[in-house]
Order: structure tokens, then sequence, then C-alpha cells
């Protein structure tokens, strides 16, 4: 079976914001969950900046 | 397509750049819908005319080089706003970077192109109307036409 989830990565909002597609709101200062589409829009206007994580960001294996 | 009205009709933008220039290219897309806009503007190509008048007969007319035209939205500003964000991005843009965008229409017809936004200036017009930004996105490639779905 294919894994047609997309990957989603955690990012931090640099302000409040309002995705006007989607009518979803973020809060500045706090992290919130971005497929790879929306998080390359929202960074390349300064919206979000990636969560450092101490642990593993990349994609998990396969099980 | 049926007669419809331009109510319901939205514009959106994505900082990637489709794998190939079609339907299936731009649909692959990750958008994002700018928000408070009051109008799109005209979009579609148009020709350079080409005349030759003869001495004898009457003018000739040819069709020249084609412009893909600009895209002249305007909106209410809205700091909180993504779309308008990434629109505002893109005119600060000083590369030749292509942006792709996608307007919607009201039955679900989409027309996406690659562009680049040449500037989002920012009206205060009398105190009865609302601030607003009205970016030039001039079309930089064929527009990709998608029909309204079936039903």
């Amino acid at each position: 079976m294919s894994d047609t989830k997309p990957k989603m990565i955690s990012a931090k909002a640099t302000r409040d914001f309002t995705d006007a597609g989607t009518e979803r709101r973020f809060e500045a200062d706090k992290a919130h969950d971005f497929t790879e589409g929306e998080f390359a829009n929202f960074a390349a206007a300064g919206l979000v900046e990636a969560v450092a994580s101490a642990g593993d960001t990349k994609t998990k294996p396969a099980t | 397509m049926t007669s419809q009205t331009a109510a319901g009709s939205s514009l959106a933008i994505s900082v990637a750049a489709p794998t190939t220039a079609d339907a299936a290219g731009y649909a692959a897309l990750t958008y994002t819908d700018v928000g408070q806009v009051e109008k799109l503007g005209s979009i579609g190509a148009s020709f350079a005319k080409v005349e030759f008048q003869p001495l004898k007969g009457a003018k000739q007319k040819y069709k020249g080089s084609a412009d893909y035209g600009a895209l002249q939205p305007s909106m209410a500003l809205d700091s909180t706003d993504a779309g308008q964000a990434i629109m505002q991005t893109s005119a600060d843009d000083e590369s030749q970077k292509l942006y792709s965008f996608r307007v919607t229409f009201s039955d679900g017809a989409k027309r996406y192109f690659g562009g680049r936004n040449f500037g989002m200036p920012e009206t205060a017009d009398g105190a009865d109307s609302m601030l607003t930004g009205a970016p030039t996105i001039e079309i930089c490639t064929k527009i990709v036409k998608v029909a309204a779905p079936t039903t």
C-alpha cells in the first residue's frame, strides 16, 4: 500500500496570520503542522520558521 | 461554461514552479488563497498589431508578438492574511523568479500561469474607503485553462 499521507512540517508562526483558503488561523509563537507546500509558501513570506527539534526531523522510515 | 457572476472567484499564489507547464503540473502545487480580493481584473493574452499600408489597397493587419497580459487585482489590505503576505513578498522580490498563480471562477474553472509581481502599491483614498493594495502581476507564461468540473 502506498503512503499518500503528505509529509508534515512543524513550524512556529512568527506572527498571527490567517489562511483565507482554509480559514485556519495561526497564533504567533506557537508551533503548527504544515504540508511541505504550505510551509514553502508561508516561510517565503516570513510567516513561519521551522522548529528546530532535538529529535529527528526527517521522515520516519516506512514500517 | 454558462454565464456566471464574478462573485466567488478567487486568486491564489504559490512560491513553487510546476514541473510541467500544464494543468497537472500546476494542480500539483500548493497554493495560498489571497484574502479580501475585491476585483481580479482582466486575464488573457493579446497580440501586437502589425500594420502595412500599401500605396494601393486597404490597410493590411497582421498579428505580431503575443503578450500574455497582466492581472491587476485590488484588495483590502489585511496584515494578517497569508496570501497577501506572499503577494507582498513576490512584489518585493528583486530576482526574476516566477511565482505560480491560480484564478478560480465560481463554477470551478481555473486559470493557471506563472508571473512576476511588479509592485503592490497601497492606496489610502477618502475617509469612507478601505486601504487597498493593487499588485500588477505580469503574466509570463501561457495561461493554462481548466474547464469547470462537470457535475
